[in-house]
């Protein structure tokens, strides 16, 4: 799985969305599109102990991104049903394309990971992976040793690279860029926020994923690698031993799936994002038209 | 394009660019303060309390300036009042 970099693609997505949505999609939407499988499948992957009694699942990785499983909210398809839901109930194109933008930027940044996603779901059940770095989610092990093994591996090295991609895209963080772009998309969200916040709550508000990415990225590092002391093999550690290898890092037994060939991933990948891309700037017109036919 | 005004009109004296230096120390103190807690307090790191922990800090401590440079013009305009 995929840690701040969920935080950062968020505003590359609004950043960077083609000439004709650009600046016209919710950044809530894309939020909540891009949150939305890691909302409804993590809580149960790490699980709580009550009383010395672990509840959760007894196989995460299955849970996470498997069939059966939970792994249907990390595809394309539950995308596509959920953003249709939006459509239906709200009109909002805004809301209904940054929705889909959103959970796209999730599942195919998650095929990074040893177990990846079912890109192609229901059509196939396989999981999709390049296996960039080893998915490390264990009912032992909890959250702390999954993210001590994502931030010893290349997983650190994706977050960066989505840290840098907002950092070459700073504007996108300025206030201007707030106002002008993102507010108008999307009046009401932060019209309703605007009742409890001041104009700088509101960026705040908007910068705060950001902010959380930055801040759970340095924090999970500095403890895995200055504080923790693991004992790996028998062999005590000062901190998580590093490995930006790919498919690293090497102290942790790399969880599969049933997954389709390696080098098809990638090209698949790119080309159902490119689809997605496509789907949503030809429904952004009749979506639009119907918007405005409702508007009094 | 559609203008929207999401927050009443903040007086000309408060909202001015040398305000963004003070609400930058905000960003920083949030940033400081939140990584030294969360690598003790794993429980911080979770997506309700990190967003929230920079919110509060700018929309708290932009209140407390904004009352007190309140009390500032308040003072200036009627001294023997204050």
């Amino acid at each position: 799985m995929s840690w701040a970099a969920h935080q950062f693609e968020i505003y590359a997505v609004e950043n960077h969305a083609p000439k004709k949505i650009a600046g016209k999609l919710s950044f809530f939407a894309i939020f909540l599109g891009d949150f939305t499988p890691d909302f409804l499948a993590k809580f149960w992957v790490y699980g709580i102990t009550i009383n010395g009694h672990h509840y959760g699942a007894s196989k995460p990785d299955q849970w996470h991104r498997g069939w059966p499983g939970f792994g249907f909210s990390h595809t394309l398809f539950f995308g596509a049903i959920v953003a249709a839901l939006i459509w239906k109930f709200s009109k909002n194109p805004a809301w209904t394309a940054g929705y889909m933008l959103g959970i796209a930027a999730h599942v195919i940044t998650d095929i990074n990971d040893s177990i990846g996603t079912m890109l192609v779901f229901p059509f196939l059940t396989k999981n999709w992976s390049i296996g960039t770095w080893a998915y490390a989610a264990t009912v032992k092990g909890g959250k702390y040793f999954d993210a001590a093994a994502y931030y010893s591996s290349p997983g650190l090295l994706m977050d960066l690279f989505w840290f840098c991609v907002v950092l070459l895209s700073w504007r996108c963080l300025t206030r201007e860029y707030w106002r002008t772009r993102i507010v108008p998309a999307d009046p009401r969200a932060w019209a309703f926020f605007g009742r409890y916040l001041s104009e700088p709550g509101l960026v705040a508000l908007y910068r705060a994923t950001f902010f959380y990415g930055v801040g759970r990225m340095v924090s999970w590092t500095t403890w895995a690698h200055l504080i923790a002391r693991p004992v790996i093999n028998g062999v005590h550690y000062h901190g998580y031993p590093w490995d930006l290898s790919w498919g690293g890092p090497w102290w942790v037994t790399a969880v599969h799936l049933p997954a389709v060939n390696r080098w098809l991933v990638l090209p698949v990948a790119l080309t159902l994002l490119f689809v997605t891309f496509r789907a949503v700037l030809a429904l952004w017109d009749p979506m639009q038209r119907v918007a405005a036919e409702r508007r009094p | 394009m559609i203008q929207v005004s999401v927050t009443p009109p903040v007086p000309a004296e408060i909202d001015q660019p040398r305000a963004r230096p003070r609400e930058a120390l905000f960003y920083v103190l949030a940033f400081v303060t939140y990584v030294a807690a969360s690598i003790w307090q794993k429980f911080l790191l979770n997506w309700v309390v990190g967003p929230l922990w920079l919110i509060a800090w700018v929309e708290i401590g932009t209140r407390i300036r904004r009352r007190r440079a309140a009390t500032r013009a308040a003072r200036v305009s009627a001294p023997e009042a204050v």
